[in-house]
């Protein structure tokens, strides 16, 4: 009897959440196989596997909608972002860390309030800036915006690790005559690098898949990134759903390999940004 | 705590330079354009020529807009339900995995957050397909066990679309508040779990009277997190309705752009980029003050 009960309580608590899981979890897998079928299979069955896997979807996603193009900018907006954030966030993270200065809580403050404001209320202002200082649809448009968008958040997670690192080698750096510059990005940064990873997969997430900003900013064919071509798929001009369902996958599979190689980072991250909140 | 003298005055301006350079950079990207947005929302501008000062007419009139308050309507309505929703599931999920006869705990942690770090877009995209009227996997589904009365057209009926939406939504950051609160969870000590065992406190008092004070201030933060978040709401609804059928499932941020971009109004796009904020600062206050300070700790 008491064996049963066991039993019961053990099934209530798995199965709702494997339920949940496999929710989770079947949208993507669904995607990826679907997308290697043709548009006649679809039609029969949207659910069954693929007879034979077809990669004629990606070769047309490249040939009739310059996904190339597309994933290109995607790649550089993406590059320059994670360079440019990880250069500022660690000199600003370092520097609040470890030194007390006038201005310093002022300056903290204002970085950590930012990440409460719903930066899509920046929109209309950001595009009559740009077009004021001329970088409105042009390759440099997106950056900017991407790089500042990244920074409280980054500063906020390589402010608590720095916190947790004693101040020992810095101390006996500055014995041996280093000067602050070298001292942090020679000495200190490679220290910081499980969470610099950290703040290198949460950019590449958010600027790879940012639609607003990427809508609004650039107008120019040749400009535009994954989640803008995304829509194209959707036009009426084409209408081929597994055209679509490639051109999905292909937006979410480095994504995706991102996440399986880099799970535990992305976790500890997260960890650590949670604990302090 | 881990601080360091300011050595000498080389220094002190060296440090100085190094902080104000981006926190400048990050001011005119991130904080000016606010200001200017408040200026422009006061006058009629159609994006080239002079901004025109008309006061708080922009204003007078989208108070006066229905069509304002429906968007305004559906957007705290999703804000409301992807808060229940999100966290609500997260911290059920985040009990539950405290558990010692939950299984496969690191698949179930790794499975539910994957789609936090999908594109909204993609989401969305995905989502239109199992919503699908006619080769719709929910339907086909529905079907399959037998409840063809359930069929419903999911985004096209206008009463549901709401409804319907909110899921993918709450679908997507169920993960996100998992991680934050099962974190908040492991960091409470643990001798205090044990002085409560000792005491006679089994799972589900435990988690009501001690885990979850402990935890108030995480959760508090998801709660802000995903209210604040959920107002600018952009991108699914994009993807899944496009904001119909007519402005059934249209939120404040596409109705800002709808009025900045297609119609060219850049003082009302303004207006209701400004209404959007102070939504969001509204919201969040609210919060803090019915939640309160933290309790314990």
């Amino acid at each position: 009897m008491k064996k049963w009960k066991r039993w019961g309580a053990n099934l209530l608590v798995n199965v709702p959440i494997m339920i949940l899981s496999l929710t989770c979890i079947f949208p993507v897998i669904w995607l990826l196989y679907s997308s290697l079928k043709t548009d006649v299979e679809f039609a029969r069955s949207p659910i069954s596997l693929p007879a034979v896997p077809n990669f004629s979807n990606y070769v047309d996603a490249f040939k009739r909608a310059s996904f190339g193009t597309f994933t290109i900018n995607s790649v550089f907006n993406s590059l320059i972002s994670l360079v440019l954030v990880l250069v500022l966030s660690f000199t600003l993270g370092y520097l609040l860390s470890r030194y007390r200065f006038k201005g310093r809580n002022l300056i903290y403050g204002m970085l950590m309030a930012a990440m409460m404001v719903p930066i899509y209320a920046l929109i209309v202002p950001l595009f009559i800036q740009e077009k004021k200082i001329g970088i409105l649809n042009t390759r440099w448009s997106l950056i900017p915006v991407y790089v500042a968008m990244e920074l409280p958040m980054s500063v906020f997670l390589i402010d608590s690790y720095m916190q947790g690192i004693s101040i020992d080698m810095e101390e006996a750096a500055a014995i041996d005559g280093a000067g602050l510059l070298k001292t942090m990005f020679v000495i200190m940064m490679p220290l910081c690098k499980p969470i610099l990873s950290t703040v290198v997969i949460l950019t590449f997430m958010h600027v790879w898949n940012e639609f607003a900003f990427a809508q609004v900013l650039i107008s120019k064919e040749a400009l535009k990134t994954i989640p803008i071509g995304l829509t194209y798929f959707t036009s009426q001009y084409m209408t081929s759903y597994t055209l679509l369902l490639a051109a999905l996958a292909m937006a979410t599979l480095p994504v995706l390999v991102i996440y399986l190689f880099f799970y535990n980072k992305i976790m500890e991250g997260m960890m650590a940004g949670a604990v302090k909140g | 705590m881990n601080t360091r003298e300011i050595q000498n005055k080389k220094q002190r301006v060296l440090i100085y330079l190094l902080v104000l350079i981006p926190f400048l950079y990050f001011l005119y990207i991130m904080v000016y354009p606010l200001g200017v947005s408040v200026y422009y929302s006061l006058t009629k501008w159609k994006g080239i020529g002079t901004p025109k000062f008309v006061g708080l007419d922009n204003y007078k009139t989208l108070v006066k807009s229905s069509d304002f308050w429906l968007v305004t309507k559906n957007t705290l309505f999703l804000s409301l339900v992807c808060t229940i929703g999100q966290v609500g599931i997260a911290l059920i999920i985040a009990f539950l995995m405290t558990l010692r006869r939950l299984r496969f705990k690191a698949f179930h942690r790794a499975v539910i957050f994957f789609p936090v770090v999908m594109s909204a877009l993609v989401v969305g995209y995905v989502w239109r397909f199992i919503y699908n009227s006619n080769y719709g996997l929910l339907n086909m589904f529905l079907n399959f066990i037998g409840k063809p009365e359930w069929i419903r057209l999911w985004l096209d009926d206008q009463n549901l679309v709401l409804k319907s939406v909110s899921i993918p939504v709450v679908w997507q950051y169920i993960g996100l508040y998992m991680v934050i609160l099962m974190s908040a969870i492991s960091a409470i000590p643990q001798d205090i779990f044990e002085c409560a065992e000792i005491d006679g406190a089994t799972g589900f008092k435990k988690s009501i009277y001690i885990t979850l004070p402990m935890i108030w201030n995480s959760l508090k933060v998801c709660i802000i997190l995903c209210a604040g978040g959920t107002m600018k709401i952009y991108d699914h609804l994009v993807a899944l309705t496009n904001g119909g059928p007519g402005r059934a499932s249209e939120s404040l941020a596409m109705y800002c752009y709808e009025f900045t971009f297609r119609f060219g109004n850049f003082g009302m796009g303004a207006a209701i980029a400004v209404a959007i904020l102070v939504f969001a600062l509204l919201i969040s206050g609210a919060i803090q003050l019915l939640m309160g300070r933290r309790k314990s700790a």
